[in-house]
């Protein structure tokens, strides 16, 4: 009899769970401010790359460029900024921007080659 | 007291027990995270990086208007403080002074939006690292 109220203990404890659960992801989630820049929609990663592209126009610190880029995608920082140029292009960005980010690219595209993207 | 005494509570019991492991599990432990968004949801480390970054594209680019625009996503009561407060963190900690110079001028910037910036040189001939 006491096994049998332990394990209706516990079905019912799982059954809170998981309905509470449910209602904290579904029904009512909390509005944290939990996201990290990878998370961001691809217009604002585009515009957080053309920023990345506008400083190493006046500082040509690639170390700091990679920096910034890394956080958008830790494996390969020329991904979020080949993804810019698609996206910029997409929303017509000026010939200046978008020759800022293929600059960029190139010296990306340099450094990794050369094993300053790890 | 026996079994049969004791009723049904302890299923109430584990119920509750069970409702409150569960709210903490999807409020407070794995909340949802939302991809996708904009930069209002961002953690509080990813905020000062591009509250950084935006500052030193002022610097570069001297648009203060197209700042400030960046600087709103942010969605900050007060993004002056907020600017004034990381670039004394930044002093602290990191050292950087270009960049603290930066957080200080966008903080200037935010109360005075006319404010004008002659942007930063661009490098002639582009980076080191550029391919020919």
């Amino acid at each position: 009899m006491k096994t049998v109220r332990w394990i209706l203990f516990l079905l019912m404890v799982l059954l809170g769970a998981a309905g509470a659960a449910a209602y904290g992801w579904l029904v009512h989630p909390v509005q944290a401010r939990n996201s990290q820049l990878s998370d961001l929609r691809a217009d604002y990663k585009a515009d957080y790359v053309l920023m990345v592209a506008e400083v190493y126009k006046t500082d040509a610190d690639i170390e700091q460029a990679l920096g910034y880029l890394l956080r958008l995608n830790d494996k390969d920082p020329l991904v979020p900024v080949r993804n810019a140029i698609k996206a910029a292009t997409k929303l017509e960005y000026s010939l200046p921007e978008l020759d800022a980010l293929a600059d960029l690219e190139r010296a990306v595209f340099a450094a990794v080659a050369s094993g300053g993207g790890n | 007291m026996n079994d049969e005494n004791r009723g049904s509570w302890y299923l109430v019991t584990g119920l509750l027990l069970g409702v409150a492991l569960g709210l903490l599990l999807a409020w407070v432990i794995l909340p949802v995270r939302y991809a996708g968004g904009g930069p209002e949801w961002l953690t509080k480390a990813d905020r000062d990086v591009y509250r950084g970054l935006i500052a030193r594209a002022y610097l570069a680019e001297g648009d203060t208007p197209r700042s400030l625009a960046r600087l709103a996503l942010l969605k900050e009561k007060s993004p002056d403080e907020e600017l004034s407060a990381e670039a004394q963190r930044v002093l602290i900690k990191q050292g950087d002074q270009a960049l603290a110079r930066a957080l200080t001028l966008l903080a200037a910037a935010v109360n005075q939006p006319m404010l004008h910036i002659t942007p930063l040189p661009t490098l002639p001939g582009g980076s080191p690292t550029q391919a020919p």
